[in-house]
This record gives structure tokens, C-alpha cells and sequence, in this order.
């Protein structure tokens, strides 16, 4: 079945401050099996390399050591991501960069299906109608640009275009982190229903701890670029065995306590 | 009254030269050309003799009612042949400036998506055209070719092409950093669709300032290099060798010389003006992206 696997990622960036060169470890032996219709989460604070990691995952970063497979078939040679890319996609962090300022909504979306020859010319604009529809936007989106969006919106449509592939798995870096409290739940409860509609796989990277829990039912927790804890979320988050975990769930407002207060 | 005053300024839409955003420098620049272009496309109705005729008992009469422009050295009227040598000095110099351009623009773009070896080399063909004087350069060409006017072409594209792709080159590395480019990539474009659909529309405003600087330099190029004799050929006309024609008796009769270096001078301040302008409203509409 279609798994994708990154096996022992290992990512190096070389620093060079003041003339001394040192090696940073973004990613530090990382693996991370997703299964067929998984939701898996990654969190872990800004900086710790889960963005780097993604992104090795779908070949826009290349890893110093390790190996990503799909299918049980190591993804190599360019070929081999052109190939990955038909079936695992990617949704940017920032919704306001991640889609080009002079293409029109309606083109942007078309363009997949212009790329891999999927379906008729013809038959292109009615596909992006029918997906605008899908993640709740309204055709007429297809003729604005996108500076005339709002940032829910755009993040709509920047998940509209990596669905147009019909992906298996869907990799989703802090999609929802530029966004207003209130659309974060729009976008979330819109990509959970497609999830479970399309029967994907996710990868939910997020710093959000609620969030994750809200979606996922098992998490690797990631610390200066290795990951420190990983499990059914439930476990991971009732019964936390790294100081680092502690200290990230301690981090949540608890409302509990709000409720108790209003309560009294 | 104020309110009411306000409220009409907002509901009137603003009129179409406020909305194409013309600045005073723009206006000043496309109507001067235009009147230019006009000139050189009316030859035939302005001066239905032609350029070519020759009357020995007029030579090089002053400007008057019968000759607005004097007479040159073999009774030819001046002003027959600036309106005609515009002709050939307008369609040389955009000639220059398009191909220019366009090979400028494609080396740019194989400057930032080529693989390694294409790029080094972009880069070294670039520098070494950058250092490379190009009048040295056209004096070896026509002196191992023949000059002709598809030679004098070719000239300036050689000598042009750099700064274009210099320009199109650092916008298009500063884009591909961008995610709008690796989203791109992840739903399988191709560097060249890439470069085509996603990044050359955010290099076009730079391109169109850069044409009219382009094309104001050409038409200076074209009329040093006609002035040299290595340009443009007798008998066809054209501004810079109508000033050769006339470089002999420049003490003497001062129109020969002077006219037409006015009409070059005047071209290439109307395309400066124009590209002051464009270049301005790139630079406002770029800061207001950065507002948003």
C-alpha cells in the first residue's frame, strides 16, 4: 500500500560566522513511517527542524543522509520525485508567498492538471469550479489574483492546488499558524473532512499541541532536529516521558481551570 | 460641506489618466516620442520627393521657407532626410533593443535556472562582455566584415545584451528563493515552465524600463557607429549618418550637424523620460506590495 517512509534522515547546514565554518545539525536521524489514511503529527518549537524535515520528504531540501521510499521503492533520482510528487503533495506554511502574484486563482489551479495531462483542456475549468467548491470558496475565486484574498482564503486555495493531483498523502507544514483563530478552525475542520472524504494520509506539522490532539492520532515530538518522543497520541500526551514533552504540554493555557473559575 | 465635499471625492472614480497612473515625466516622454515616431512613419506625406534628390544649384542653403532644414553638401533637403534617416535610425535602434533584449533576457533566465556548469558560464560570458569596450569590438567586426545594416543589428545585441541579463537574472534569483517557486516545483513544473508562467511575469516591469533605457542608448549607438561609417550605409539615411555627411562643413554650415544631433538628442531624452517613469511606478507599486 502506499506508505511513505523517510528512514534516517540526517540534514547538515554549514554555518559560517566570522570565517570559522561549523556544521549544523538541522536533522539528526529522523525517521517517520505514514501509513494509508494516518494522520500523523510533528511538533516540536520553531527551529527544531520538522519544516527541514518535511520538506526533504517532498525533494524541495535534499538530505545529507538517509533515505525517503514510497511504495517500498527508495525515491531517488529526479525521475523518482517527479514520480513521488504525483502522489504526495504539499501545502506551504505561508499562505501569502506560496502562490505566484501575477497568476490568476483559476490558472494557478489549472496548472497541475495541465502539467501531468490529466484531463482535456476543456474540462480544466470545471474541475477547479468543482474543487473551489470543495474546500468552500466560490468559483468566481478562479478570476481574482491573489493579493485580492484574504489569508484563509488563500491557504483554501494553496490546498485546493495540491489536491488537484488526487495526492495519497498530504503533507501540511503549520497551515494553519498565519491564520486568525477563527479560520484556523475553518481550515482545520475543512481539511479533516477531506481527509476522511478522500481517505488521505497527513502530515500535520504544528507547534499548536491542541491542534495536534484535535487531529492526529499519532505524534513524534521533534527537539533541536532529533525526535525526543513518539506514539499514539494519547499516550504521548497523558503520559509524557520527556522532560521536553512536559514542558510543551505544560505550556498550554489551561482552561480547565477558566471553567472552574466561572463555575464558583 | 466638508462632509458632503469629501464624500463626492470618494465616489467619483478616478478618470482614466489618474488611473493609469502617468506621472508628468511618462507624459512628457510618450509625447515627445510620439510625435517622433509620427514624423518618421509620415515621411512619404511630409516629404513626398524623398530623401534621394539631388539639386546642385541649392548646396547647402541655410534654413528657410522653401528648406525648413537647409540643404546639405549636393542640394539634398535636409529635413527629407532627418524625417527618412528617423525611419532607419528608429527601426535599427528597436531592432537592437528587442533582440538585445530577448537574448539578454534568455541568458538571465539560464543564469538563474540552469545547472551549475550553464550558470558559471552565464556568469563569465557576462563579466566578460561587461569589460569588453564595445566601439573596439565593432571596429574589429566591420573591419573583418562588411559593415551593412544587419551587421550594425547584430553589433548591438553583442553590446547590449549584459545589462539585461544582469537585471532579469538577479530579479529571477531573488523569486526562485521564493516558495511560490517550490510550490511550483512540487506540483511538477518544469525550471522552464517556471521561468516562463511564474517568474518572468514579476521580471517584465523591470524589462519595460530597462527597454526604453535600452532603446535610448541604441539610438545612440547606432548613430556613433553610422558616424564612424560602420553603421548604416550610403545612400540610405539615417541620424548618425546624416552628421557624417555633414562633419566637413560643420564650421561652415552648422545645420548639417546640429539638426540631426538634435533629433538623436531629443529620441533618447523622450525614451529617458519614459523609463524614469515606468521605473518609478515599478518602484510605488513594488512598495505598496510591501505594505500589504
Amino acid at each position: 500500500m502506499s506508505t511513505l517512509v523517510a528512514d534516517r534522515i540526517v540534514k547538515t547546514f554549514t554555518v559560517n560566522r566570522g570565517g570559522a565554518t561549523r556544521e549544523l545539525r538541522a536533522v539528526n536521524d529522523v525517521s517517520l513511517t505514514v501509513a494509508p489514511g494516518e494522520i500523523v503529527g510533528l511538533v516540536g518549537e520553531s527551529g527544531c527542524g520538522k519544516t527541514t524535515l518535511s520538506r526533504i520528504m517532498i525533494g524541495i531540501e535534499t538530505a545529507t543522509a538517509g533515505e525517503v521510499s514510497y511504495d517500498g521503492r527508495p525515491v531517488k533520482s529526479r525521475s523518482d520525485w517527479r514520480a513521488l510528487r504525483r502522489s504526495v503533495q504539499y501545502v506551504f506554511q505561508d499562505p501569502f508567498t506560496a502562490l505566484c502574484p501575477t497568476m490568476r486563482i483559476g490558472d494557478a489551479l489549472a496548472e497541475p492538471l495541465a502539467i501531468h495531462r490529466i484531463c482535456p483542456p476543456a474540462e480544466r475549468k470545471a474541475r477547479v469550479a468543482r474543487m473551489l467548491e470543495m474546500v468552500g470558496l466560490h468559483p468566481d475565486v478562479a478570476r481574482r489574483l491573489p493579493n485580492q484574498l484574504s489569508g484563509g482564503q488563500r491557504q483554501r486555495v494553496n490546498l485546493a492546488r495540491a489536491l488537484m493531483l488526487e495526492p495519497k498523502v498530504l503533507i501540511c507544514d503549520e497551515i494553519v499558524s498565519g491564520l486568525d483563530v477563527s479560520v484556523q478552525a475553518q481550515v482545520l475542520g475543512l481539511l479533516l473532512e477531506l481527509q476522511e472524504r478522500l481517505g488521505l494520509s497527513l502530515v500535520f506539522i504544528s507547534h499548536d499541541l491542541r491542534v495536534v490532539r484535535y487531529l492526529c492520532s499519532r505524534v513524534l515530538v521533534m527537539y533541536m532536529g532529533e525526535v525526543v518522543e513518539q506514539g499514539a497520541v494519547e499516550a504521548v500526551f497523558d503520559n509524557p516521558q520527556h522532560a521536553y514533552t512536559r514542558a510543551l504540554l505544560a505550556a498550554i493555557p489551561d482552561h480547565s481551570r477558566l471553567t472552574a473559575g466561572a463555575a464558583n | 460641506m466638508s462632509v458632503a465635499a469629501a464624500e463626492t471625492t470618494v465616489a467619483t472614480r478616478p478618470g482614466l489618466v489618474a488611473r493609469l497612473r502617468l506621472g508628468p515625466a511618462l507624459i512628457a516622454g510618450i509625447m515627445l516620442l510620439a510625435l517622433i515616431i509620427l514624423s518618421a512613419v509620415l515621411a512619404p506625406v511630409l516629404a513626398p520627393a524623398g530623401p534621394a534628390v539631388v539639386d546642385l544649384g541649392s548646396v547647402r542653403l541655410p534654413p528657410s521657407a522653401d528648406h525648413w532644414a537647409g540643404t546639405d553638401a549636393i542640394g539634398r533637403d535636409l529635413l527629407a532626410r532627418m524625417l527618412y534617416g528617423g525611419q532607419v535610425s528608429l527601426l535599427v535602434a528597436g531592432a537592437g533593443m528587442i533582440g538585445s533584449l530577448a537574448f539578454g533576457t534568455l541568458m538571465g533566465m539560464l543564469g538563474a535556472f540552469g545547472s551549475y556548469w550553464v550558470r558559471a558560464v552565464v556568469d563569465r560570458a557576462i563579466d566578460i562582455q561587461l569589460a569588453f569596450p564595445y566601439v573596439l569590438l565593432a571596429i574589429a567586426i566591420t573591419s573583418a566584415v562588411k559593415p551593412s545594416t544587419g551587421v550594425l543589428i547584430l553589433l548591438m545585441v553583442l553590446a547590449a545584451w549584459a545589462g539585461a541579463a544582469r537585471v532579469v537574472r538577479s530579479i529571477a534569483l531573488q523569486e526562485r528563493g521564493k516558495d511560490y517557486v517550490k510550490a511550483a516545483t512540487v506540483i511538477g513544473a518544469s525550471p522552464f515552465r517556471i521561468a516562463l508562467f511564474h517568474v518572468f511575469p514579476s521580471v517584465l516591469p523591470s524589462l519595460l524600463v530597462l527597454a526604453a533605457m535600452q532603446m535610448a542608448a541604441m539610438i545612440v549607438f547606432e548613430a556613433t557607429l553610422s558616424f564612424l561609417g560602420m553603421g548604416v550605409q550610403p545612400p540610405t539615411p539615417s541620424w548618425g549618418g546624416i552628421m557624417l555627411d555633414g562633419k566637413n562643413y560643420i564650421t561652415s554650415s552648422w545645420w548639417l550637424t546640429t539638426l540631426p544631433g538634435l533629433a538623436i538628442v531629443l529620441t533618447s531624452l523622450s525614451l529617458v523620460l519614459i523609463g524614469d517613469g515606468l521605473q518609478a511606478r515599478t518602484d510605488a507599486s513594488r512598495s505598496r506590495e510591501g505594505d500589504e
